[in-house]
């Protein structure tokens, strides 16, 4: 249990470095909210003078805008600890609360993504391991190097002027039909689905390959083991042989690799989020990043630090558990 | 095969067909219903918190359609000094005061009357939040005359004054905005707070946030989508032939395409090119290019000295093919700019006519003339033709521009290519739009593109040489040498601030232009034919009736009118508007069809797979 313990610190004290270092490093872009904001007041007439830029940007930025650098530090950290992570100065919302509206959705689309890019990609990279050396997983590598090299962006855009400007089939954009009144409903469900199967198809068909090569390598490694000769020579089931000897013994690494994953779950991905218009973390992390946007900036570095780092503390714990050989001294 | 696993396929094909046979038996098409008329607007947006809608939120951008929601006093006929009313009926100066009668027949979307308090809490609501007709010293007080009549206060430009108030949107009613209206009258110098109070101001309901007096209310807004609809005790609700405006916001222009290529959207921002040349040839249309309605430039930082020389600029935009330039961008609105003047026209067909424009220097292409104007300046060609110093180092310059805009990112690669021509090595830098303003705010680029809406002439000369407007080191210089003598534009600008009429104005605007094309300040590359676009500019008033739809904002409203019956008519699929609803496979049917090829997949696992 210390060790559970002393790694449970370590994280705390990484989450603790990793919001002072993205702090520091978000004030590094060059320009800063307010010069964006009034730029963009001029150039789009919305404000006739430099004055009215100005006074209207002013309306929105932190009151510590202007206060030494240490000071914005300790304000932000004593927020954060008061559970406040400030106002977003793009929209002037609660950062809480575009995190709280935006995460599920993002969760929503990334963990079905995850879990189907995982189950086709270890069911395939099985496959092909069992099927080594035939014109089949010839192929399929070959098909599967060329999915796992196409960025998700891409195969967002892909996926959008196909199956919704060619053959438009699919919702182009949002998280639901604006339309259908929110709620539990059973056309308030199918809307949410539909709507999120181009983005999950941008990430699964982007994702999968990558699972299915990692665990190809692993199984065939496998394969050569003496107690699959001898489970062959008992006469097993090839499906048996498959799962409880190839598959449990390639998956670990695997698992691992599932387990990081999941902290990425929670950042999304700007672009594919763009695109779709999906309303998801992902997106506000692309206008945050271009509107300067201090406050969100922190708030989704912040979760993102605490999801990615939680997620490596509980694949470090579960990896004790899974894999008897892995033992972890006082 | 073996004939075991034959029989189990055999099992799981029947199996799956039947389900399938089952499934699909449900019915495939909807009874077709009537449907209310909608017009998809594709938009660039950047919507407020869902469901909330507050105008005096300095967040958030809804974009176009979302001005068919309010009116204006009077809009501004682009090219002329005439102003069309709207919520205006008349408006004169007594005095140094400019008093505007209103109609009588408006209510708000909650069906409160319009009154002249509302004006004059939205000019109240401007004050706050230090609108420029305040900061600018255009006015400095508005009174309420009596229930339809509202009067201003005028200290600066007449002129100016008149575009300012009278084509500004009315859209602070009283009754909703009145705890900031008051609270400021009470203790206005607490106007900062309440700014900051206002952008939290989230009205949830039609009845707490009364947006607009125009022809379609907010109905739903979420993040993606807005919805409109008609309202119908708008002063002129016959004429609107459509019952909702759906906004579809566009994360970028080629989706926004994407989008009204598949039939998505009828119409969009900006414009795909095939669709706008068709309205414009189309017989018996009555929309129009609004002319020059945005200026590209090439900024100079006056902080380089080679930059500072005019012989430099001059050369500079000799060996510039402006056709070239804008052609680089694939973008037809865009035109080479005729003559190096950056303004609009706004007022300018009165000001500046044709004869003294032709007597301007158009510095068309030239690259022989720019190599010469180079040699004056000391600068030689090494045996590589690159362009150097007089100490034999090669002159090179940074041109940055923002990547975003892939338009501008073309024509600025484009200027780097023309003058490498010429043997001045440009390396182009295309950044994200914050590193931009910021290399434009420190003054960290030797050229960087920039762009200006047509406004007042006055304004925009005045802006430049006070550091406003123009990037800071790429300003107009207070005093310049012109013809031979020191001229201070400083006293240029406080001159013509004094006259009050547009005779009076005329000879300012004719010396500003010749100044301006003589000395090159920056250089104007293109000019942008905007359709139904600008920034606050008005289009074309056919009838008083009609005057709403045919503001550059209610575009959207622009294109509804044109799908009038009998009025217009467009031989393309996507200005049809359909009166009944197209037959749709419901959902359902998917659904089911997913469920009969799972049901089978778990058939056929159980025959092929678990029982061996």
């Amino acid at each position: 249990m210390k060790w559970i313990y002393r790694r449970a610190i370590l994280a705390l004290l990484s989450i603790s470095f990793t919001v002072v270092l993205t702090f520091f490093l978000i004030r590094l872009m060059p320009g800063n909210p307010m010069d964006y904001y009034i730029q963009i007041l001029m150039r789009s007439g919305r404000a006739r003078t430099i004055e009215e830029a100005i006074a209207r940007a002013k309306s929105l930025m932190p009151v510590n805008m202007n206060d030494p650098i240490w000071k914005q530090l300790l304000d932000y950290i004593e927020g954060v600890l008061h559970g406040d992570l400030g106002r977003s100065i793009s929209s002037f919302t609660p950062v809480s609360e575009i995190i709280v509206k935006s995460l599920p959705w993002t969760v929503f689309i990334s963990s079905i993504a995850l879990t189907l890019s995982f189950t086709i990609g270890t069911i395939m990279g099985l496959v092909l391991a069992y099927k080594r050396g035939t014109r089949f997983e010839g192929f399929s590598v070959a098909a599967l190097t060329v999915f796992g090299a196409i960025p998700n962006y891409i195969m967002a855009l892909i996926l959008f002027y196909v199956l919704t400007i060619v053959y438009p089939i699919l919702p182009m954009r949002g998280g639901y039909d604006s339309l259908i009144p929110v709620g539990l409903t059973f056309e308030f469900i199918v809307s949410v689905m539909t709507h999120a199967i181009l983005p999950v198809a941008s990430y699964v068909l982007t994702d999968f390959a990558g699972w299915a090569l990692g665990i190809r390598a692993m199984a065939t490694t496998v394969l050569g083991e003496d107690y699959v000769t001898v489970a062959k020579a008992r006469g097993l089931r090839e499906s048996r042989i498959v799962t409880n000897y190839v598959g449990r013994n390639s998956i670990l690494p695997q698992f691992t690799g599932l387990v990081l994953s999941i902290g990425f779950l929670f950042g999304g991905s700007p672009l594919v989020e763009t695109i779709f218009t999906y309303p998801g973390i992902g997106r506000f992390f692309a206008s945050a990043v271009s509107a300067r946007d201090y406050p969100l900036l922190q708030g989704l570095f912040l979760v993102l630090s605490i999801t990615v780092i939680s997620a490596n503390l509980i694949a470090d714990i579960l990896y004790t558990r899974i894999d008897p050989r892995v033992k972890v001294g006082d | 095969m073996k004939d075991g696993l034959r029989n189990k396929l055999v099992v799981a094909f029947v199996m799956t067909a039947l389900a399938g046979t089952f499934f699909m038996n449900l019915p495939l098409t909807q009874a077709a219903t009537k449907s209310p008329v909608i017009f998809v607007y594709s938009m660039e947006a950047n919507f407020q918190p869902e469901g909330h809608f507050n105008n005096y939120a300095e967040t958030g951008y809804i974009g176009h359609a979302a001005v068919n929601m309010i009116d204006q006093l009077a809009p501004h006929v682009l090219g002329t000094t005439d102003f069309y009313p709207e919520l205006a009926t008349s408006w004169n100066f007594v005095g140094e005061w400019l008093v505007v009668k209103l109609r009588t027949d408006v209510t708000w979307h909650d069906d409160v009357p319009f009154n002249a308090t509302d004006v004059w809490s939205t000019f109240i609501l401007h004050k706050i939040r230090g609108y420029s007709e305040w900061g600018s010293n255009i006015i400095d007080d508005v009174q309420v005359v009596n229930a339809s009549a509202v009067k201003f206060h005028v200290t600066g430009l007449h002129d100016l004054a008149l575009n300012w108030l009278l084509s500004a949107y009315v859209n602070g009613p009283y009754h909703v905005y009145k705890t900031y209206v008051d609270a400021f009258i009470a203790h206005p110098d607490t106007a900062d707070a309440i700014s900051v109070d206002l952008n939290a101001f989230t009205p949830r309901s039609v009845a707490q946030g009364a947006i607009g007096t125009g022809p379609f209310m907010l109905s739903n807004m979420t993040e993606s989508d807005l919805w409109l609809k008609k309202f119908t005790n708008f002063y002129a609700a016959d004429k609107i032939v459509i019952d909702y405006i759906h906004g579809i916001k566009e994360p970028s222009n080629e989706v926004g395409w994407g989008y009204f290529f598949s039939n998505t959207a009828d119409w969009g921002e900006p414009f795909a090119p095939v669709p706008v040349a068709t309205v414009l040839n189309a017989s018996g249309t009555k929309v129009f290019l609004a002319k020059q309605t945005r200026h590209d430039f090439v900024v100079f930082n006056f902080k380089n000295p080679l930059l500072a020389q005019k012989a430099f600029r001059q050369a500079f935009a000799y060996a510039l093919n402006r056709t070239e330039l804008v052609l680089s961008a694939n973008y037809p609105v865009f035109h080479a700019s005729e003559d190096i003047i950056p303004y609009s026209e706004f007022y300018i067909k009165n000001w500046l006519n044709t004869t003294f424009l032709n007597s301007l220097n158009k510095y068309e292409y030239d690259p022989d003339t720019a190599k010469s104007l180079f040699g004056s300046i000391g600068l030689t060609y090494n045996d590589q033709g690159q362009l150097c110093y007089a100490n034999g180092s090669v002159v090179t310059l940074y041109v940055k521009f923002p990547a975003p805009w892939t338009d501008v990112a073309l024509m600025m690669a484009n200027v780097a290519t023309q003058l490498n021509r010429v043997g001045v090595t440009v390396i182009p830098l295309a950044l994200d739009w914050a590193t931009v303003d910021h290399a434009m705010n420190i003054g960290d680029f030797d050229l960087v593109w920039y762009t200006a809406g047509g406004d007042h002439p006055y304004q925009q000369g005045f802006d430049a040489t006070n550091g406003y407007g123009f990037p800071t080191y790429g300003q107009f210089p207070t005093v310049i040498t012109w013809q031979g003598s020191n001229f201070n534009l400083t006293k240029f600008f406080v001159d013509w601030g004094k006259a009050t009429s547009v005779a009076a104005e005329t000879p300012y605007v004719a010396k500003l232009a010749q100044i301006y094309n003589d000395y090159l300040f920056a250089l104007p590359f293109s000019d942008t034919d905007t359709m139904f676009y600008g920034s606050g500019r008005f289009i074309y008033p056919p009838s008083y009736d009609t005057a709403w739809m045919c503001n550059e904002y209610a575009r959207g409203i622009i294109v509804a009118q044109l799908l009038m019956p009998g009025k217009f008519q467009l031989n393309m699929t996507y200005w049809t508007v359909p009166t009944e609803a197209p037959a749709q496979t419901p959902i359902e049917t998917y659904i089911a069809i997913g469920l009969a090829v799972v049901v089978a997949i778990l058939l056929a696992y159980i025959f092929l797979v678990r029982k061996k």
